[in-house]
Parts: C-alpha cells; structure tokens; sequence
C-alpha cells in the first residue's frame, strides 16, 4: 500500500514540475514566471528528496527558497525602474521608436502571439525519445558507491558526500569556487553598484522580522556547516544560507547601505580559494599529491577548508545579489 | 501510520498543484506571491512527512532550511514590488482604476 501511495506521489510529482516548468517558460507576465520558478523550486526539491539526494535538496531550498526567489524581484523592479525612467523621458536620449511606454508594457502581460505547437512537440519528442534509447540500454551498475565505502576510513569525515567533495574530488570543490569568485569579478566589471530601487516599508513588522530571523539564520548556517562531516550539509549549503541572511539585511536597508570596508571584504571573498589552493599545494609537497592531504590531517584540514569556503561563498552571494562593485573603489 | 503520513503528504502535494490555479490566473500580484508563499508552509510539512516515512532524519534540516528562507522572497516582493505600474495592468484593475499615489515618481 505505501509503495503504491510513493508511485502515485512521484508521478504526481512529475507530473507538477513538467506543468511549472512549461507554465514558467511559457508566461508572457514576467511576474507570474518569477513565482512559477519559486514554485517550480520547492517541487525540485521535493523531488532530490525522492531520489534519495537530501544533499542536493538542502541546496536547493538554501539556493531556491532563499536566494534566487528574491534577485528575480529585485532583477524584475530594476527593469521596471529603468522603464519608468525610460518613460519620463530624458532630454538626452533618443525617443523609443516602439513608443514610450513599450518597456514597461513589456514586462506585463502583453497579449500572446498566435502561435503553432507543432515545433515544440516535434522538439519534445525527438529529444525524449533520444534520452530513452539512450537511458533504455543503461546496465544497472552500482556506481561508485562501493569504492566510496571502502576508503571512508582515510577521508577523514563521516558523511561519504562530504568525504567525495573535499577529499576524493576536492579539485573538482576547489574549481567550483574559483567558478563563483570569476562570476563575482564579472558582475563587478560591468559597472558599479547601483542603488536598489525599494518603496519605504513603514511599520515594526521588517525590522522585527530581521531581529529575529537573521540570528536564527547564522546559527542555522553554522549548524549546516558542522553537520556536514556526518550528515547533509557543508560548505555551499551554509555559505548559502548565510548569504541569504546577508541578502535579508541588505533588502531591510537598500537606500542606507554601509559599504563594507575593501580589504577585508576582498579578502573574505578570496579566502575559500586561496586556503584551499594554498592546503592543497602543501599537500604537493609533505602529501599525497596536489589537492591530498594526509590520512591524519584529513579532518582538520576540512574543517578549516569548509569553514573558509562558507564564508567566501555567503559573502560573494551576497555582493552578487548587490550586483557590482562597491563605490569609490576605482584607485 | 506510514500510509497515514504519505497520504497526507499526496493530499498535500495536491492542495499545491490547486493551488497553482491563483498563481497562473492572479489576478493580482500579491495574490500570486501570497500563493508561492503558501506553497513554502506546504512543502515544509511535506518534507516533515517524507522524513517520518522514508526515515531521513536529514530532511527535518531541509524543512528547517526552507521554513526559515520563504521569508527572504516575501521580503524582496514588499521592499522592491509596487514601484509604478502602467495603467491596465491587473493590480490597477482589481483596484478599480485607482491611481496609485506615487505613480508620476
């Protein structure tokens, strides 16, 4: 009975992330595709948990709850602003040849073209008939669990995701924070930051919410961080979540934003890959080779690698949100 | 109580896909979010049930996680939504064509 009740739920499940999806890539209101994509968020996660990859649905809540929810509003009202801008016409600029208003209409509900789905489905079902033919012949290997299992003894930690991520594989870890540190030096190329557009929020209720739920939010982020040398968590997870706190502050405040100080911000930024790279260069020479490190320094090299790379990774979602660099740093 | 705990959470993942209905239709913006952030409360009691029937202790933390950043969009939708609308969008038309204050800003 509960086996059949579990295929009905990942078929309704399935059946609800194929409908999101299509809905958010389809909706011509850009709003409704933000909120599809929040929505289309909590049901992927459910469904790394039905895979039996609460790792990844960790991340996913971190990353799709908390972070990505709030930069498409806040990417949505820039457009907006710039549009109302673009409206009020300045002097300088050349008139819209579409007309004034075309931007701002852009971004609601225009009507939708008259359209012909028999591309989409011809697309639909080469591809998934492709993917079977190709997943159809698949042998039913084990993976690499058992080789896994067998060296857990010398990584050092107890959760095998963990010990895969910053022992096993900690070039592939180690080249994913490079990956977010050169995104962050993009968004910084492209201009300086911009002030947030935000409407006065009066009353107790933000500021209350903050008191509260940021703590709440850092000892959530710390306690993921520790879990994950035996349990679902680590570094991205809590560097996520962090982050997310960090983005909580700088909405309640975006017209008054301090600016953090440059030195240590850059330093906090680059401290996940310096550390890693420098640990794993030592490791080149008293090691195992680049990037290993001793069985007996396994655990508290990762720790110290983790702890770095949390707050490289809260600071960078953080000053991705903010979205280039910080004003009067161009010396 | 196993089949107990999974109906619910395919109850609940129903009431979800119900719920979907105010999302596509609005017809105004809050009524979309306000059902984005009803899913959130949703999801986390799914998750709870998951983790009571597939037995993954772990899961409590993603509900954990999730309950505690569903905020993070609602606060982003009051602070940064509601900034000027064109005329004939479906907020200014569920208000009556009430033009908004700070529209000319």
């Amino acid at each position: 009975m509960s086996d059949l009740l579990l295929v009905v739920f990942d078929l309704v499940l399935l059946v609800g992330l194929l409908g999101v999806a299509w809905r958010c890539l389809a909706s011509t209101d850009l709003f409704r595709a933000v909120v599809l994509f929040i929505t289309f968020g909590l049901l992927l996660a459910l469904a790394w948990v039905r895979l039996e990859a609460p790792d990844i649905a960790l991340a996913e809540a971190a990353i799709g709850a908390g972070i990505t929810g709030a930069l498409l509003l806040v990417t949505l009202e820039r457009l907006r602003s710039i549009a109302v801008e673009r409206r009020r016409g300045r002097p300088d600029e050349p008139p819209d040849p579409a007309g004034a208003d075309a931007l701002l209409h852009a971004l609601h509900d225009p009507p939708p073209p008259r359209r012909t789905f028999v591309p989409a489905l011809t697309f639909a079902l080469v591809v998934g008939g492709l993917m079977v033919t190709a997943l159809w012949h698949q042998p039913d290997a084990v993976g690499l669990e058992p080789v896994v299992d067998e060296h857990m003894g010398v990584s050092g930690v107890d959760h095998p995701i963990t010990a895969v991520l910053l022992n096993f594989r900690a070039y592939d870890t180690f080249l994913e924070l490079a990956i977010v540190l050169i995104a962050l030096l993009g968004a910084w190329s492209l201009g300086r930051y911009d002030r947030l557009p935000a409407r006065p929020a009066p009353g107790p209720i933000l500021p209350g919410t903050l008191r509260l739920l940021v703590p709440v939010a850092i000892v959530t982020g710390v306690y993921i961080l520790w879990a994950g040398s035996h349990a679902p968590g680590g570094a991205f997870q809590a560097g996520a979540i962090l982050g997310a706190a960090g983005i909580l502050l700088v909405l309640a405040r975006p017209r008054d934003l301090p600016m953090a100080p440059s030195t240590p911000l850059r330093l906090g930024l680059a401290a996940g890959v310096g550390l890693f790279l420098a640990i794993g260069i030592i490791g080149l020479f008293i090691g195992p080779g680049l990037l290993g490190y001793p069985p007996e320094w396994a655990y508290p090299l990762i720790i110290v690698i983790e702890v770095a790379a949390t707050l490289s990774i809260a600071l960078t979602l953080v000053a991705l949100f903010i979205a280039g660099r910080p004003a009067g740093d161009d010396h | 109580m196993t089949v107990f705990y999974l109906g619910a959470a395919l109850f609940l993942l129903a009431t979800i896909l119900l719920g979907l209905i105010r999302v596509l239709r609005g017809p105004g913006s809050g009524d979309r979010m306000l059902a984005a952030q009803l899913f959130g409360t949703t999801g986390v009691t799914i998750l709870l049930l998951l983790s009571l029937t597939l037995e993954t202790p772990a899961l409590v933390d993603v509900a954990l996680v999730f309950a505690l950043l569903a905020v993070v969009a609602a606060v982003a939708f009051v602070r940064q939504h509601g900034l000027p609308e064109p005329s004939g969008t479906p907020i200014h038309q569920r208000h009556g064509q009430k033009k908004e204050p700070d529209d000319d800003r």
